[in-house]
């Protein structure tokens, strides 16, 4: 049997007063949005039920969280992922919100008396903010059980531009990758789709995970991976699948514009290895009732490098946790190892 | 004696024209003539510039008339050039074009458009041949005058689509749109979008920040056809429209593959908010939406280009274009290549000629013209 590490699994406070406990004035005294999604929460609710406690927040109790995925699930161990409150237009404020997180993972999680050996952490920072960024990165940098950097999805600027740089360097060079993950709540983001709001849920959440590929493209073509050869980027919500083909394209479109790009001079397919990974999500991986059937899963999973890139991830509490026996069952045993366990093992330097 | 005809081989999506300076004028009713288009002097517009842009303006470079004229502006020598040396039997001609941010302005742009194809392309002298095919071009942002110049060309025996730009918010799936489609359906018209590169709501907007250079935005252009996908399926269109066909003109396609995995995946998990979603998304897919070859994106490692053709079964789907004149020209006896053998005759000629009702199944014999496969 593989041993089993979750990449992605998300992390709350227990509510408001629980938040605002671990905040200073002024901003205990601030208004902040809650984490639920305003115009896209998934209809239904936004967490599986099992994972629903009355009088708390799913994923808040790291007693019931730790038995019902390190215990009942099998996991041995978890990558944790706090959410936050969407983006806020004030810097300060988001830059406490994301401070406030961090000390209830580290003191409430990491340092968890039962199960705080199994737990690895994300600290959350602001890109908007990159000096408060800098100085949460250095705080934490040193803990052993901290893992990774943590920034939104959302962002008003690619993340390939040159404002993010100083924050990506001191990230490589505390050894940490930094993964982007949908955040939770609602701020100031854009609209989640290039034509603007969708209309349903099934829109939002198909495409809402696909913006990383425009993050992913811009890093490439500013040169982010060819300056800091140090830097992971880990893409936390799925769509591993698409990268495929979208650096199929950057390569064979993409080799004449080489000249406007000299700081990124190899072809973009070799930025991948080493540097990008991805979470596999619920809805990820050739379906096996989809076009093609899953009899090419394996094939598939090797195509540009996936098999090394991909973790698996439950997204625990979220509605769509998944589940290692949903794993497509044709890829061979040691693209299950490497999917299941090997490839985080090596990106997170975990013991084995 | 019966001039010779010969089986069309192949269909070429993706042609585009381009209007002699100060022609299309004449074509753009007033007053919106005068008030918008000639209101004030325009200079060069192009950002995210393709390589050497300054000496190849995107374009092929041999394309140039010998008089310096643009690309795509002389009928005779893109008949040359396309028909005769590259060997594509039938033309589709998709004349460009940034939309205005007013969208009836938009809608007289479009409809000067439709004259001057079938003036200066169209007509006898310039498609003795009959080799050419128009596109209505309609501004799909002003759903109700785009339905009207759908009905005043429909019927054109040389016009063979509705040609919409990709760009204009919100995505298709919105029921302000529908009077384009019931046009276009009751026609038995395809519906064909393209890139048409303008400015804010002209211009794909993306959600996390504005790519640097053409490189990343070009390529990342192809999300907001995906995204087109997601919202015509998931809002219901093709159950509103069963016989509508939708063309993606240059926008890529090997990323359709996993799309349709992810799409029937969330459908599958979501089927109780959208009950009305009653097939696979990539039934939908299948049965309503074409994507043009051109740009191909290919693999080192051309095997994995063919495994992907057989997976997303691209002879159902596909269909061949060329993009001449422009700088990422895909000839097709290159292209025809890269297809596995089963699948030519569906991508090269049979889909176009299904697709496009007035795309024919024979054409007068030409001298010398290539050969293609």
């Amino acid at each position: 049997m593989s041993r089993v590490i979750d990449a992605s699994v998300h992390v709350f406070f227990g509510g408001n007063d629980d938040m605002r406990a671990h905040l200073r004035e002024p901003y205990r005294s601030r208004g902040i949005p809650d984490y639920e999604k305003d115009w896209y929460g998934a209809p239904g609710g936004e967490y599986v039920p099992w994972a629903r406690v009355p009088g708390t927040y799913p994923g808040s109790d790291p007693e019931l969280a730790g038995r019902q995925l390190l215990e009942e699930r099998g996991v041995d161990l978890a990558i944790l992922h706090p959410m936050t409150r969407g983006l806020l237009p004030d810097r300060h404020l988001a830059s406490a919100v994301a401070a406030a997180h961090n000390e209830m993972l580290v003191r409430r999680w990491l340092e968890h008396e039962t199960y705080g050996e199994r737990f690895r952490g994300t600290v959350r920072v602001v890109p908007d903010d990159i000096e408060g960024a800098l100085k949460e990165l250095a705080r934490w940098k040193d803990h052993p059980r901290v893992v990774q950097v943590g920034v939104p999805m959302q962002s008003h600027v690619l993340y390939g531009k040159p404002q993010f740089w100083p924050l990506w360097e001191a990230a490589a060079e505390a050894g940490l990758p930094v993964a982007v993950h949908v955040e939770a709540g609602s701020g100031v983001e854009h609209a989640p789709t290039p034509s603007g709001p969708p209309r349903t849920f099934a829109q939002y959440y198909s495409f809402m995970a696909l913006n990383y590929v425009y993050h992913l493209l811009n890093m490439i073509a500013e040169g982010v991976f060819e300056t800091y050869p140090n830097l992971k980027v880990v893409f936390a919500d799925g769509g591993g699948d698409m990268v495929t083909p979208f650096i199929w394209r950057m390569d064979t479109f993409g080799r004449p514009h080489l000249e406007q790009t000299p700081w990124a001079p190899r072809m973009p397919s070799d930025y991948l290895a080493g540097h990008v990974y991805f979470v596999n999500g619920k809805v990820d991986g050739p379906p096996a009732d989809g076009p093609g059937g899953q009899d090419m899963a394996s094939e598939w999973l090797r195509m540009t490098g996936k098999e090394d890139m991909v973790m698996f991830g439950s997204s625990y509490p979220h509605w769509d946790t998944a589940d290692p026996a949903e794993l497509p069952s044709a890829w061979t045993p040691e693209q299950r190892d490497k999917v299941l366990s090997g490839n985080a093992a090596k990106l997170y330097s975990l013991e084995s | 004696m019966e001039p010779r005809k010969v089986p069309v081989r192949v269909v070429d999506s993706d042609v585009h024209p381009v209007p002699r300076p100060g022609v299309i004028a004449q074509y753009v009713p007033e007053p919106i003539r005068s008030r918008y288009l000639l209101s004030h002097p325009r200079g060069e517009t192009i950002f995210y510039d393709a390589p050497d842009y300054a000496h190849a303006k995107a374009m092929r470079v041999d394309a140039f008339t010998p008089d310096g004229g643009f690309p795509g502006s002389d009928p005779a020598l893109a008949f040359r050039q396309l028909i005769v040396e590259a060997g594509s039997d039938i033309g589709i001609l998709e004349p460009g074009g940034r939309g205005h941010h007013i969208p009836e302005v938009t809608s007289a742009y479009k409809h000067a458009m439709n004259v001057w194809q079938d003036k200066d392309w169209l007509d006898p002298v310039n498609n003795w041949h009959e080799r050419w095919r128009g596109s209505i071009c309609a501004a799909v942002e002003d759903p109700q005058g785009a339905a009207r110049e759908i009905e005043e060309w429909a019927g054109h025996p040389y016009m063979a689509q509705v040609l919409i730009n990709a760009e204009p918010r919100p995505a298709w799936g919105d029921p302000k749109y529908d009077p384009v489609w019931a046009a276009a359906v009751r026609h038995n018209l395809p519906v064909s979008c393209h890139l048409g590169r303008g400015l804010h709501e002209q211009l794909p907007m993306p959600p996390v920040g504005f790519p640097s250079s053409n490189h990343d935005f070009m390529v990342s252009y192809s999300l907001l056809a995906a995204n087109q996908i997601m919202s015509m399926v998931f809002d219901g269109l093709f159950e509103r429209f069963p016989t509508l066909k939708i063309v993606l003109v240059e926008h890529a396609f090997s990323w359709i593959l996993p799309l349709m995995w992810r799409l029937d995946a969330v459908h599958r998990a979501r089927k109780s908010d959208i009950p009305e979603i009653r097939r696979k998304p990539s039934e939908y897919i299948k049965d309503h939406v074409k994507f043009t070859t051109q740009p191909l994106d290919y693999p080192e490692d051309k095997l994995e280009l063919t495994r992907a053709f057989e997976w997303m079964e691209a002879d159902k789907i596909l269909l061949f274009s060329s993009d001449y004149p422009h700088w990422t020209f895909d000839d097709p006896r290159w292209l025809v290549k890269h297809l596995p053998e089963g699948m030519r005759d569906a991508v090269m000629h049979l889909n176009g000629i299904e697709t496009y009702a007035t795309v024919p199944t024979h054409v007068t014999a030409l001298d010398g013209k290539a050969f293609v496969y």
